[in-house]
């Protein structure tokens, strides 16, 4: 039986070396496999040696880029449930679960319904200070749940990351996804319950496909060029806000194809403070505006957006092609308003409506495991 | 005989001899106005699941299109304009029907906040949600949907159940004989999906964050493709007279305490459970009580044995045990009596368990 033993311990030693000399020999371009009965070290990574923590895989990753991290079902993070993280085989990195400062794809083999990390509410769910990144992506995403940030995405210079498929659940303090770098894609997740769901603060960042619920905002845009596309966003206080604070140019390049409804207070919120001069325009086409702002008291009732220029420059907002809940455009209700009651600021202000879309579009949010 | 017994015996054989109603289908949206008459293709939409409820006839299909059901004004109260009824639930499925959404549970959200079961059912036969055509129902205190123990074979599928968290909260509660739950999304707090009525089938739902997962109570129960992860117990059977049908391909991992559990007090002779064809790995991690567990044997009937089956499953490495296994029998067998549990012919890899995409 010893024999037996060591026999099979010679083969298994073999084939980890094998395998990590497999690994290491597709330079820039390994899969590493991190599981639930998996074993962080040195060398984890490669199939029947899977990491434990995406952390350990994260470490075993050529910094040069690459790699793709692949996460199979079950729990990470504060494994033990003591409230801390950095035990073994839990995430830690400072005040983060997860901290990705390389170029790497990280995914889930089976989607975000089965892999979940769980980030004690004193830390942060995943930190991304690096470009290009790919953390989870259509059906092969994560649920973050109890992080005080689900992912952050760092100020800083690199280009192309892609936050896509995961469904964070907060608490409602907290944050889903804030992006204050330029570029990113945010794409195919779900936020819940959340201070604000996707707060994106980078120019030329792209935010589609994605469902916001149960949040104060459900999705922030501060910035210029930003695409909004095919989103969804329902039982928020505020469905939208586009916050064209001190913009020198438009807050978005795109809006279209979302459908904000049934949010608390207001669909959409746009805030003007220091337009530029000439003013700002707007444009928003093809999107769902009904259900909003059915609550007591708030502000204004039935404002599917809400305006407010407190500025002397205009405000113009160009919104056609939309659907306001009758086919005859905004209005009272079962219509959901623009303007009047719903224009809360002294500077001037236009809404074009004049085509209105006489029936609703289609919610474009993707099935997602 | 009277005048007025004959014209009701000629209305009864008229109405007898009449074609059958045919099926109608009602439509509700956050843009619909509730009347008498809303619904029907003919008319406007309804505003209130509740109305339509009122305005059909078994056999009916409602459909719910994208927004926000329930408490609209967030005054605390049911029953104003455009809202739903204030029952039992806060709809009340007392007819036949088939409730669906169109688009899908993300799009569609009955917001239950302050409020006891968002939906409730005591009628046969009530069909709520399918796949990618369910409801959300976001932070339940009580009950998110209940099928009382009169309504057998209701269908319960597609939806996405959240029970706020300390709230004792229950996702869905099926307490009717044949019912089905699957495809739901459920993230519980005292259990995620429970069911109490014989010949339950319980398939492709994914339970997370509750005390325990999954909990039955009763007999025959096919259980099966589910994903049970991040709860302290994964799922448990308990009080069985006979066995569940069938206890397969469910993914149960990275739950704190333990896996899959069977646990009886009195325990009939002979009682045979069968686990087959499961992942159980990654369990037990908790570190005070953390055993390592991936299927649990309570038996506490110190007459007869319980007898568990849980041969052919996947226990994270060649065969059950210590980490990176899971671990069945031994510690696991927590009860006074006897657990006669064998865990032979283990699976040399995972099975492959993949949820369905949904809405």
């Amino acid at each position: 039986m010893k024999v037996c033993i060591v026999t099979r311990n010679i083969v298994a030693a073999t084939a980890l070396l094998g395998a990590v000399a497999a690994w290491n020999s597709a330079a820039g371009a390994a899969k590493l496999y991190v599981a639930n009965n998996g074993f962080d070290s040195g060398s984890c990574g490669p199939i029947g040696f899977e990491c434990r923590s995406i952390t350990g895989a994260l470490a075993n990753a050529n910094v040069l880029g690459g790699d793709t991290i692949i996460v199979g079902p079950g729990r990470y993070g504060d494994i033990d449930g003591d409230g801390f993280l950095g035990g073994i085989g839990e995430e830690m990195s400072g005040a983060w679960a997860i901290y990705v400062s390389i170029p790497v794809k990280i995914v889930s083999s089976h989607g975000a319904a089965s892999t979940i990390i769980d980030a004690p509410g004193s830390f942060g769910g995943a930190y991304i200070e690096s470009g290009p990144i790919v953390f989870g992506k259509a059906s092969k995403g994560f649920t973050i749940v109890n992080a005080n940030y689900g992912v952050f995405v760092s100020n800083s210079s690199f280009p192309k990351v892609k936050i896509g498929g995961n469904v964070i659940l907060g608490d409602g303090s907290t944050f889903g996804i804030y992006s204050g770098f330029d570029g990113t894609s945010i794409a195919n997740n779900r936020v819940v319950n959340h201070d604000t769901g996707i707060d994106s603060e980078g120019n030329g960042n792209s935010i589609k496909n994605n469902v916001a619920t149960g949040s104060s905002i459900g999705i922030y845009v501060y910035g210029e060029k930003v695409k909004v596309k095919k989103n969804l966003t329902i039982l928020n206080e505020i469905g939208v806000y586009i916050d064209d604070g001190f913009a020198t140019t438009n807050s978005l390049s795109a809006f279209s194809g979302n459908s904000i409804v049934g949010n608390l207070d207001a669909g959409m919120w746009i805030e003007a403070v220091g337009l530029p001069s000439g003013g700002l325009t707007e444009k928003l086409k093809g999107n769902n505006f009904f259900g909003n702002g059915d609550r007591l008291p708030g502000p204004p009732l039935n404002c599917a957006i809400i305006t407010s220029n407190p500025s002397t420059e205009p405000l113009n907002v160009v919104a056609q092609n939309n659907f306001w809940g009758v086919a005859a455009g905004p209005g009272a209700n079962p219509a959901y308003a623009v303007g009047g009651a719903c224009n809360l600021g002294t500077g001037p202000v236009t809404i074009d409506t004049t085509v209105a879309r006489p029936t609703e579009a289609k919610v474009k949010a993707k099935p997602m495991r | 005989m009277k005048s007025d017994t004959i014209i009701v015996l000629i209305a009864a054989v008229l109405a007898s001899a009449l074609p059958a109603r045919a099926a109608v289908i009602l439509d509700v949206a956050n843009y619909g106005v509730d009347s008498g008459a809303c619904g029907p293709l003919s008319a406007a939409p309804c505003r209130s699941i509740s109305q339509a409820i009122t305005n059909a006839s078994a056999g009916d299909t409602i459909l719910v299109g994208p927004g926000r059901y329930g408490d609209l004004d967030g005054n605390g109260t049911l029953g104003g304009t455009g809202e739903e009824s204030v029952t039992i639930g806060m709809v009340d499925v007392n007819k036949a029907v088939t409730i669906l959404s169109t688009m899908g549970a993300s799009a569609t959200v009955i917001d239950a906040t302050g409020f006891n079961d968002a939906i409730y059912t005591n009628t046969p036969g009530v069909v709520i949600g399918k796949a990618n055509q369910g409801f959300t129902i976001p932070g339940v205190t009580s009950f998110g949907i209940y099928v009382d123990v009169a309504a057998t074979g209701a269908s319960i599928a597609g939806n996405f159940v959240t029970a706020a968290p300390s709230s004792g909260g229950v996702p869905i509660y099926l307490d009717a004989p044949t019912a089905l739950a699957r495809d739901n999304r459920v993230r519980g707090d005292q259990v995620g999906l429970f069911w109490g009525g014989s010949g339950a089938v319980v398939e492709r739902n994914a339970c997370s964050g509750a005390e325990f997962g999954l909990s039955g109570e009763t007999d025959g129960a096919t259980v099966q493709k589910n994903v049970l992860v991040d709860n302290t117990h994964g799922g448990g059977f308990s009080s069985l007279s006979t066995a569940p049908a069938l206890v397969t391909r469910n993914l149960v991992v990275g739950n704190h305490r333990t896996g899959l559990g069977v646990s009886d007090s009195t325990t009939p002779p002979g009682l045979t459970v069968v686990f087959a064809g499961n992942n159980f790995y990654g369990n037990g991690d908790y570190a005070t009580v953390g055993q390592n567990c991936g299927v649990i044997a309570d038996n506490d009937d110190v007459v007869n044995p319980l007898i568990l089956n849980a041969d052919s499953n996947y226990w994270g490495d060649a065969a059950p045990g210590q980490n990176p296994a899971d671990a069945v029998g031994g510690v696991c067998n927590t009860g006074v009596g006897v657990q006669n549990v064998t865990a032979a012919n283990p699976a040399a890899a995972p099975f492959m368990i993949l949820l369905k995409a949904l809405r």
